[in-house]
């Protein structure tokens, strides 16, 4: 049971205290809110998309105290005391890119873009629990998010590259 | 005054000279090895950073202060006429500012619009729906286009169910088939495919005073601004479209749909910004789809395997639209002496068919390509040795043989000659599109004070790289880094540009932009000719500023912007009419290697090879990854996608990414891409496009390669498990 559950029965507003991308944001909203209207509705970080709303397509991934999560499955309430990050917060600097993001640019894993923040959370992800990922374990980490322009192959090769820069990174 | 010149079009080994007639104004075509800088490189997209960081905003991003958020009625019988609606609960609703009833009182397919409602916020609007009281009357209905072709069928139109798109003849078919060595005759199907673009349809409407600003996810801001004046009847000057960046489209977002002018007309009626956003639902239901088939092919060929005469007898449903049109290509690809074309649009009471990335020609090439596969197996001929005979196409015979070395067409076995159960097989297929593009678009290029260059068209990037592309040009004429050029577009404010579709956009746009930059270099020359009291032909454009070629004398651009009276110099060309090309179409192939587990019925897209020619290749990365998504995007046809309907009810029961299923990551084969560079002729860049030529022969060349694996034909897509196995399971019985 969460902590503050007397406070989420609604069926008003309820406030919510969340942290996002590493800032403390006040929110009010229905018990029902789900974490992606919070972000797309609320606080105008609008690079989370909402494609089907059923958990199905991936373009709502976000992480969750560093885990890969769908928003539009996750209540905004759940996110309560958890760290929410964004595309908009992936990068460790404002303005500059991840190496992920970096990638996906050089690579050109992405077409018409608008499942890119998506992948590149779940991919950020992936890297975080597997920073030597085989081809294989990429195509399987990136299963969870659709691309219908047909952008995968350079999205694997994206991912790949990223990997082996953020290795070097580290040994230097 | 058009020019007479001499072109090199062609290919290496098939080079010719061609003499054109060059339209005034146009710049001199780059030549097949010209020496470019920037055109022709690997650079990656100009909107990349914007969009991997989340900052690129599309229309379903975008908020207004004020603005209200809108849902819609749908009807949810396939069809029906109102009986009766009362909205007065809906207006009562403390958060709802505006409702609107629709003027069509016959609904023709469950999803058809009825009443919409703006409200403060999207809940709101949603429970206000609920809130309206209606009443339909139930109609007799047919969604099953094989019972609405019957007599007596509910009637989708006044006409008849049943009509007529296409009928041609060439000598007698009857005799050809007669004195043929082998004819066969094959009826394929093909099912109901959805767009699923990831961003859905959507407009935020605006009204200040009388001029209305829609933002739109669209692939034609032009189109759309057309149509929405004529349904308001309101002055298309008066209308203003913006489409930044749009979240695909592939053919779906190629017309005004219905959402629109009711977002418009609601911010009339409240008095304040709407948003229409439709749900991936309603997007399914409402927004276009690729039309079904049913084909009948009869092919027959002499003994050497050369073609003596097709029949082809097709129909196919695009719901209540028409346009189901399958045997396009029959001319492009291969040569039939005798050929025989009758096709009909069967209608029906489901959702509205529009474009769909090579609308018709992939459904088509499916049935062609198998038939040639067929008759081939019917010879005891290879089938790649029967298209190389008969195959119309220069650069593709050429292609061929590239295609078939690369996936290594010599394992190929013949059908049904493997043991196991797990079978391999091979397929090939061939596609022909004419992306030589239109004229018509303008593009401005202007220099501004401190020297920058601005790239402005009112043409749509739905992701394929018109900005990068249109960067590159105007970069490279100008001598200057694709880096350095700002392209604005999707505007219906900018110059005019035609749709983004049916491959057009490189080779309408392009060279307009080429001309515009040219014309802008031509400018500052002559500017710092009279500047710096130097003849026109003693000057040189680099890096931003015009020399002096003898001397260190020099002006920067800035600098000739500056003494212009608005401050900035602008320089606008348009698009002329195509030149002779060195074939009509762009031609290109692709091959298929399978494995299919008999146990299972499940089929795996083992490797894909894709030759494809679209003149110049503006720039490889970009062009990689539209044919990695035309193949994928062709797999996902040819294996998983249909649009299911139950016909005793008359509904989509797949309106949702869960159950429409897309081919997704781990499915996508290793893909080997071989481009064939091609001097193409047609306009100034020699570009030719490539998005539908992508997905033409992927789904084609995938089914050979399945009956090519199980020697038995799945002629009904999509080649699910289920119908592997009873198609093993028919042929066991047979045998028994």
């Amino acid at each position: 049971m969460l902590p503050h559950m007397a406070n989420i029965l609604g069926p008003g507003k309820i406030p919510l205290v969340l942290e996002i991308n590493g800032r403390r944001v006040e929110a009010s909203a229905v018990p029902g809110a789900t974490l992606l209207e919070i972000l797309r509705d609320l606080l105008d970080l609008t690079g989370t998309k909402n494609v089907c709303g059923m958990g199905e397509c991936g373009a709502c991934t976000i992480h969750l105290d560093g885990v890969a999560r769908y928003a539009c499955l996750t209540l905004a309430v759940e996110a309560v005391g958890r760290q929410v990050t964004t595309i908009e917060g992936l990068a460790s600097t404002e303005g500059a890119l991840h190496p992920l993001q970096q990638a996906f640019v050089e690579k050109d894993g992405l077409q018409c873009g608008f499942c890119t923040p998506g992948q590149v959370m779940a991919a950020a992800a992936l890297l975080a629990r597997n920073p030597s990922p085989t081809h294989d374990e990429i195509r399987s980490g990136m299963t969870g998010n659709i691309c219908r322009c047909g952008a995968y192959p350079k999205i694997f090769e994206a991912v790949a590259e990223a990997a082996a820069r953020m290795k070097s990174n580290r040994r230097g | 005054m058009a020019k007479k010149i001499k072109l090199r079009l062609g290919f290496p080994g098939h080079f010719k000279e061609v003499a054109v007639s060059l339209p005034a104004g146009d710049p001199l075509p780059w030549d097949f090895d010209a020496d470019l800088k920037v055109v022709g490189k690997r650079i990656p997209r100009v909107d990349g950073p914007d969009k991997v960081s989340g900052m690129a905003r599309y229309t379903f991003d975008l908020r207004l202060p004020g603005m209200l958020h809108a849902a819609v009625l749908r009807c949810p019988h396939p069809h029906a006429r109102l009986k009766r609606i009362d909205t007065s609960k809906a207006k009562a609703h403390p958060e709802v500012r505006a409702v609107l009833v629709m003027e069509e009182k016959e609904y023709r397919f469950a999803g058809f619009e009825v009443a919409a409602v703006a409200a403060t916020t999207l809940a709101a609007a949603r429970q206000a729906l609920a809130l309206i009281d209606v009443q339909y009357e139930t109609l007799p209905f047919v969604t099953d286009p094989d019972l609405a072709r019957r007599p007596g069928a509910p009637r989708v139109r006044p006409e008849g169910n049943v009509e007529v798109s296409l009928e041609s003849r060439r000598g007698s078919v009857e005799a050809a088939f007669r004195e043929s060595h082998a004819v066969v005759e094959l009826t394929f199907r093909t099912p109901v495919a959805l767009h699923t673009c990831l961003e859905g349809h959507g407009s935020l409407a605006r009204w200040e005073g009388d001029l209305l600003t829609v933002w739109d996810s669209t692939q034609a801001v032009f189109d759309v601004r057309d149509s929405l004046a004529r349904a308001l009847k309101h002055p298309p000057e008066k209308v203003r479209i913006i489409k930044d960046h749009a979240g695909g489209g592939f053919g779906s977002k190629l017309q005004m749909w219905s959402h629109t002018p009711i977002a418009a007309r609601l911010a009339k009626l409240a008095g304040a910004p709407v948003r229409l956003l439709l749900s991936r639902h309603e997007d399914f239901l409402c927004t276009g789809n690729r039309h079904s088939s049913v084909q009948t092919l009869k092919l027959g060929a002499s003994q050497d395997g050369t073609f003596t005469a097709i029949s082809w007898k097709a129909y196919g449903t695009g719901g209540i639209e028409g346009g189901a049109e399958t045997s396009r290509a029959v001319d492009g690809l291969y040569r039939f002496p005798s050929l025989e074309v009758r096709e009909e649009d069967v209608y029906t009471h489901a959702g509205p068919a529009c474009a769909m990335r090579a609308p018709g020609h992939v459904q088509g090439v499916v049935a062609l390509e198998g038939a040639i596969d067929a008759l081939s197996d019917k010879l005891g001929l290879d089938p790649l040795e029967v298209r190389l005979k008969n195959d119309l196409s220069e650069i593709r015979k050429a292609e061929l043989k590239l295609g078939a070395e690369k996936i290594g067409w010599s394992r190929r076995r013949p059908s049904g000659s493997h043991s196991g159960t797990r079978k391999r097989g091979l397929g090939v297929a061939g596609t022909t599109w004419d992306g030589s593009g239109l004229p018509g678009p303008e593009v401005e290029v202007s220099i501004g004070a401190e020297g920058e260059v601005t790239a402005t068209c009112g043409t749509q990037d739905i992701g394929t790289g018109t900005r990068t592309i249109l960067a590159q040009v105007v970069a490279e004429e100008m001598g200057i880094t694709a880096a350095e050029v700002t392209v604005r577009l999707g505007d219906s404010y900018f110059p005019y540009s035609i749709l983004s579709g049916g491959s057009l956009t490189a080779a309408s746009v392009t060279p307009a932009a080429r001309a515009a930059a040219a014309q802008a270099l031509a400018g500052l020359l002559k500017l710092a000719a009279k500047e710096l009291g130097e003849r026109v032909q003693d000057l040189e454009c680099r890096e931003h500023q015009v020399r002096v070629r003898s001397g260190d004398r020099s002006l920067p651009w800035g600098h000739l912007a500056q003494n212009a009276p608005s401050g900035t110099l602008v320089f606008k060309a348009e698009r002329q009419g195509n030149y002779t090309g060195f074939e009509s179409a762009a031609a290109g192939c692709q091959f298929a290697e399978v494995e299919v587990d008999t146990d299972t019925g499940e089929v795996r897209v083992v490797k894909v090879v894709a030759v494809h020619d679209s003149g110049r290749i503006l720039n490889p990365l970009l062009w990689e990854s539209q044919v990695n998504g035309g193949v994928i995007q062709g797999i996902s046809f040819a294996l998983l996608e249909q649009r299911i309907i139950d016909h005793r009810y008359g509904v989509v029961l797949n309106a949702d990414m869960e159950t429409y299923k897309v081919l997704g990551a781990l499915e996508v084969p290793e893909i080997e891409i071989i481009p064939f560079p091609v001097a193409a002729g047609f306009n100034n860049t020699q570009a030719v496009g490539i998005g539908e030529p992508a997905i033409i022969p992927t789904a084609a060349a995938v089914a050979n390669a399945v009956a090519n694996a199980l020697g038995l034909r799945i002629a009904d897509l999509p080649i699910t498990p289920d119908k592997v196995l009873d198609a093993l399971e028919s042929r066991a019985k047979g045998r028994r």
